[in-house]
């Protein structure tokens, strides 16, 4: 099964010769739909840059990133913002709704960038608020949320309509851990609705919600395995 | 664009109209700023536009003011027939008519042309009513009209006592109330010896200033046909049968409804002038491009508050146009927020302001209350333009930042653009030739084209050259270091506030180098008619009130104000024998003909005269008092001249041997000057060579002097012209006042005073350009250095962490100012010397070829101005620094 997500021997290298940071090099990771993927490892070794490729934010030096099939490398800026409005969802670690836009202007907004009409795009993105269990909160604007809800929105917003495609990037940072274990749950059930999710974490108790984990470190990826209990061992070395 | 596209489009423009809104609500700082400098020129030209649109009368108002209650106004026109247009504002005599009436239509025969039952009352608009005041003539606007006839009684308001009933009675305006210094029932003399009593105050709409309304039975002065009409109130309408028979017998009739039949002349919409539409959509460029610039960094730092914000939008899949649309919505709700409050604040204005417009600056009642909404809509559109304009770069900017980088919070150096750079000075180059090319064809518009071009293209090179200019920091000290780093780094805010200094103080010196140089050039070309300070008595009354007193009775009441002044007669040449009664002579001393030039005085087309030494003119005109030929045995020369008593002396003896004196030594061949006298009604002239003396010590100024004896010779006798003075001291106005106050007591004399140079004074202008330019300064000072302040917030932390002394904040405010309004004013002096000088000299280079011979213009830097514009920098610095807190904030960080 040809996976939502492939990365292809992905290589990302910023600055040349000498001063040349390779942040990337060499990755290969497919996650496929009602998959989701944990990414784990130090500062610096290269989990936001991957996020980024894959969101097609960055792009690489070598390899090739596919989304449902689709390369992105040969894509233009318009289409890959076209890509991102209809089949990728963000969630950073925090800020990351727009703060003069209520939270259901937030969710609807891919959908509007898109041309949907202001009822058409409300009405799914009340939907999508309902998926994640706060419709209640529409109309607040996010400095009237809390941090979990404001999370849960930004999930909403990274899989509204047709997206299929959830990049988290340590969604749970900014949290404390009841409010984070409920983000990840909520995370859970949308992937297990259908969507794809890649989640970058450091925590591995955060990891165990998810289907796999792979391992980064100086931009390798150096293992790829099912979540087990106790995975902290392999980051033993990483000077964490 | 397909459906899809247009419904994308759509829908990124509402939500992004609905993030700027807001924003806008968010930063209410930076959103007052932005309304209150858009607001403010709106304010100023919709209280224009509406203050106009009521003032200018529509036609039904014009008519209502000419008519009041009657049906229509008659005025005599012409002895012969005429036709005219339908509303009677111009005729024409009927051609091939012959002219066989020697007189205008009387009252009776008028009478006799309208239908019966046909009431009407005379009118004049314009009759002499003249008072003294304290030695001085003071003219009123008067006019003769029966305020208590209900057909004019509509033609003014009464506001005080009753309306006049007697020919002996006047009512006038509060302006003319408080001019003659009279309360109501007090008698008014005036100066032909008529005393008349205010019994009302009363207001004419068309004139609130110093209005007399005498009675129309028995108006002063001598009575012109051509100023009477009459106001009449017809039993029927005004129909063509009653118009023909008027046109006929010379009468113009306007009515309230065109005239039927005949065509309206001059009711189209004036055609604008292209030069005057040319300079003024340059001026208004100008004006929008500093508003530009003002508001231009206010929407910068906006963006870079927002960084993340925009990230998140291309994040959700926003592309380059969704951001730079998002940046653009700013300027688009700004603009507009702007131009409504503008635009509710000029209205209100100029409702408000009515009464004060009306009395003080028109003088004029305005007509019915209106806005002008096409122009208000024109300033709206305008108003939003200028937003958008303002988010134009910096919503480039959004487009293309890094979106990685902005969701990080980093901020990317910003990358000089080098085809910015190349841009501007393509431009600044460009409006430089045009500016040149502008001035040598003499056409404003081009010249003002030019300067607005090249000060675009300066605009355009500043970000360049604040980067160059950061370079060159590292050897100041930190607080100036930092200003000038911050400067370079926030290129994207500091580069339009320095522009728009620029502009403005550009803008600024080139107008007053130009306006000082032109000033200069009067200057240097004036040419006094006597020795500055000396005093020309010349009679007014054209020898109808007997002869002059003489000059001893003269000189006494001159030296009654000017003591030590000497007085002199002058006289004037004037024919021994008119050939008619109106006729006059001229007598020129001529040239020999191999001494004149051939050229055509003003025919531009002879560049070949300029080398011709026949055509140099050894002489000026005078620029202010024009004396004729005089007939004089020498006593005057000494006022007249200025020349050394020895030169004086022998012209004396010249003219005592019946001999001319002249200034102009090519008029003087072996020792005689050939002098022709011309007659007025062109009967053959008379002509004499006569012994004559060049006169060189004195004011280069054209002059015949003609002994009464060669006087004699020549068919003429002196006629008294008047007295010269010769003062010790140039007299003070207050002087030449009391002087006419004492003479026109004895005699009919002009008092007119030899200046040295032009009257006019350019100070208040250079003054004016000079502030507002100031003004430009201080405000974008103050905008940037705020938005400096509040985006610098972090650095002064850590520099509070690192043990700065509190002060430092202060010390950098002065230098952010500094660097704003200093770089601005430095800038724009050399833009404005740059661009005067281009202009000057290209018109110089053309002055150097013409003819007739044009002065050139000196190249003069108005030292006023500049002082302002270096002062102005100095006064935001210290403005700076005092405004700003010496406290280092504790920024309370968020990650």
């Amino acid at each position: 099964m040809s996976g939502v997500l492939e990365l292809r021997a992905v290589h990302r290298t910023h600055g040349a010769g000498e001063a040349a940071v390779h942040a990337l090099r060499g990755v290969s990771l497919t996650v496929a739909a009602g998959e989701l993927v944990a990414v784990m490892g130090p500062s610096g070794s290269g989990k936001s840059t991957l996020l980024a490729l894959a969101g097609g934010l960055d792009r690489p030096t070598g390899g090739e990133v596919l989304v449902e099939g689709e390369a992105l490398g040969g894509l233009p800026a318009r289409d890959l913002a076209r890509l991102r409005r209809r089949r990728i969802g963000y969630v950073f670690q925090d800020l990351n709704l727009l703060g003069s836009l209520t939270a259901v202007e937030n969710v609807a907004l891919p959908l509007e960038l898109d041309g949907a009409g202001v009822r058409a795009a409300r009405r799914l993105a009340l939907a999508a608020l309902a998926e994640v269990d706060v419709a209640g909160l529409a109309d607040r604007f996010p400095d009237q949320m809390s941090g979990g809800q404001q999370q849960r929105v930004a999930i909403a917003r990274a899989l509204v309509g047709e997206r299929r495609l959830v990049l988290a990037d340590e969604p749970t940072g900014a949290l404390d851990s009841q409010a984070g274990e409920a983000v990840l749950h909520l995370l859970r059930r949308r992937v297990d609705a259908g969507a794809a999710g890649v989640l970058v974490t450091h925590e591995a108790r955060h990891a165990g919600w998810a289907d796999r984990v792979v391992f980064l470190r100086d931009g390798v990826l150096v293992d790829s395995t099912a979540p087990l209990v106790g995975v902290e061992h392999l980051l033993s070395g990483s000077g964490r | 664009m397909s459906r899809g596209r247009l419904a994308a489009t759509l829908g990124s423009w509402r939500a992004a109209l609905r993030i700027a809104r807001r924003e806008a609500r968010r930063a209410r700082r930076r959103t007052a700023l932005v309304l209150a400098m858009i607001a403010l020129p709106v304010l100023g030209l919709s209280f224009a536009a509406a203050s106009y649109d009521m003032a200018e009368l529509t036609r039904a108002e014009q008519v209502d003011r000419r008519l009041g209650g009657a049906d229509a106004e008659l005025r005599w026109a012409d002895l012969s027939p005429i036709l005219q247009d339908a509303w009677g504002e111009q005729s024409w005599p009927v051609e091939g008519d012959p002219v066989s009436r020697t007189r205008p239509v009387t009252t009776d025969e008028l009478r006799e042309l309208l239908p019966a039952g046909t009431r009407f009352t005379r009118l004049r608009r314009w009759v002499p009513f003249e008072v003294r005041f304290d030695g001085r003539t003071v003219s009123f606007d008067a006019r003769a009209v029966d305020l208590t006839d209900p057909i004019s009684r509509p033609l003014a308001t009464l506001r005080e006592g009753r309306r006049p009933t007697r020919p002996d009675e006047i009512a006038v305006s509060r302006a003319a109330l408080r001019r003659l210094d009279v309360g109501l029932d007090a008698p008014v003399r005036t100066i032909d010896g008529t005393t008349y009593r205010v019994v009302g105050v009363v207001e004419f709409p068309d004139n609130l200033g110093e209005v007399v309304a005498l009675r129309p039975e028995l108006p002063p002065g001598p009575l012109g046909p051509a100023d009477e009409s009459w106001l009449v109130d017809l039993p029927g309408p005004v129909d063509g049968a009653l118009v023909d028979r008027l046109n006929a017998r010379g009468v113009l009739v306007s009515a309230r409804n065109p005239l039927p039949g005949l065509s309206e002349i001059g009711a189209g919409p004036d055609l604008p002038d292209a030069e005057e539409t040319g300079n003024m959509v340059l001026v208004g460029g100008l004006g929008l491009l500093e508003v530009v610039l003002l508001v231009g960094p206010a929407f910068a730092v906006g963006v870079r508050r927002r960084r993340r914000d925009l990230a998140l939008v291309a994040v959700a899949g926003g592309d380059a146009a969704h951001l730079r649309r998002i940046v653009l919505a700013d300027g688009v709700v700004l603009g507009a927020g702007g131009a409504v409050v503008g635009l509710l604040l000029g209205i209100g204005a100029a409702i408000a302001g009515r009464p004060l417009v009306e009395q003080y600056l028109i003088q004029q009642r305005f007509g019915a209350y209106r806005v002008f909404p096409a122009a208000l809509a024109a300033i709206a559109v305008v108003a939003v333009l200028a937003g958008v304009l303002a988010a134009l770069a910096p919503a480039w900017a959004a487009a293309r930042q890094d979106v990685v980088a902005g969701l990080a919070g980093r901020r990317e150096p910003p990358r000089p653009r080098r085809r910015w750079l190349v841009l501007g000075a393509l431009l600044t180059v460009t409006g430089a030739a045009v500016a040149a090319f502008g001035a040598t064809r003499t056409t404003p518009t081009g010249v003002l084209a030019g300067v607005v071009l090249g000060e675009l293209g300066l605009v355009f090179c500043t970000p360049t050259l604040i980067g160059v200019l950061a370079r060159t920091g590292r050897l100041l000290p930190l607080a100036p270091r930092l200003a000038l780093r911050d400067a370079s780094r926030n290129r994207s805010s500091a580069a339009p506030a320095i522009s728009a200094v620029m502009a403005a103080v550009a803008g600024s010196v080139a107008l007053g180098v130009y306006v000082a140089s032109d000033d200069a050039r009067q200057r240097a070309a004036w040419q006094p008619g006597l020795p500055p300070g000396h005093v020309l008595l010349q009679r007014t009354d054209g020898r109808t009130t007997g002869p002059l007193p003489t000059a001893g009775e003269v000189a006494e009441r001159v030296r009654s104000v000017l003591p030590g002044a000497t007085v002199v007669p002058l006289a004037a040449p004037e024919c021994a024998r008119p050939e008619a009664p109106d006729d006059y002579c001229v007598a020129t001393a001529v040239r020999p003909p191999e001494q004149r030039c051939p050229y055509d005085p003003i025919d531009p087309g002879q560049p070949s005269a300029r080398t011709d030494p026949r055509c140099v003119r050894p002489f000026r005109e005078p620029s202010d008092l024009y004396l004729p030929a005089l007939v004089d045995d020498g006593a005057s020369l000494p006022a007249l001249t200025g020349a050394p008593a020895e030169e004086v002396a022998a012209a004396r003896r010249t003219l005592q041997a019946g001999g001319v004196v002249v200034t102009d030594p090519r008029q003087v061949v072996d020792g005689r000057v050939r002098v022709e006298v011309s007659h007025g009604t062109g009967a053959p002239m008379a002509a004499g060579t006569l012994p004559g003396y060049v006169l060189r010590g004195g004011l280069p100024v054209d002059r015949l002097v003609v002994s009464p004896a060669a006087a004699t010779t020549l068919g003429l006798v002196a006629a008294p012209l008047g007295y010269l003075v010769d003062t010790a001291d140039p007299p003070t106005d207050r002087q030449r006042d009391r002087l006419t106050a004492e003479l026109t007591a004895v005699a009919p004399l002009a008092v007119q005073v030899s200046a040295a140079g032009p009257p006019s004074d350019q100070r208040p202008l250079l003054l004016l350009l000079a502030g507002a330019a100031g003004v430009i300064t201080l405000g974008a000072a103050a905008v940037a250095t705020g938005l400096a302040a509040a985006e610098g917030r972090r650095d002064l932390s850590t520099l509070a962490a690192v043990g700065a002394d509190p002060r430092v904040r202060r010390v950098l405010s002065l230098c952010q100012a500094g660097v704003i309004a200093g770089l601005g004013s430095v800038l724009g002096i050399l833009a404005g010397l740059g661009s005067a000088a281009i202009i000057l000299v290209s018109l110089n280079r053309r002055y150097t070829q013409s003819w007739p011979v044009e002065p050139p213009y000196p190249l003069v830097v108005p030292g006023s101005t500049l002082t302002v514009l270096v002062v102005v920098p100095l006064v935001a610095m210290v403005g700076a620094a005092l405004l700003t807190r010496s406290r280092l904030p504790v920024e309370r960080r968020l990650d």
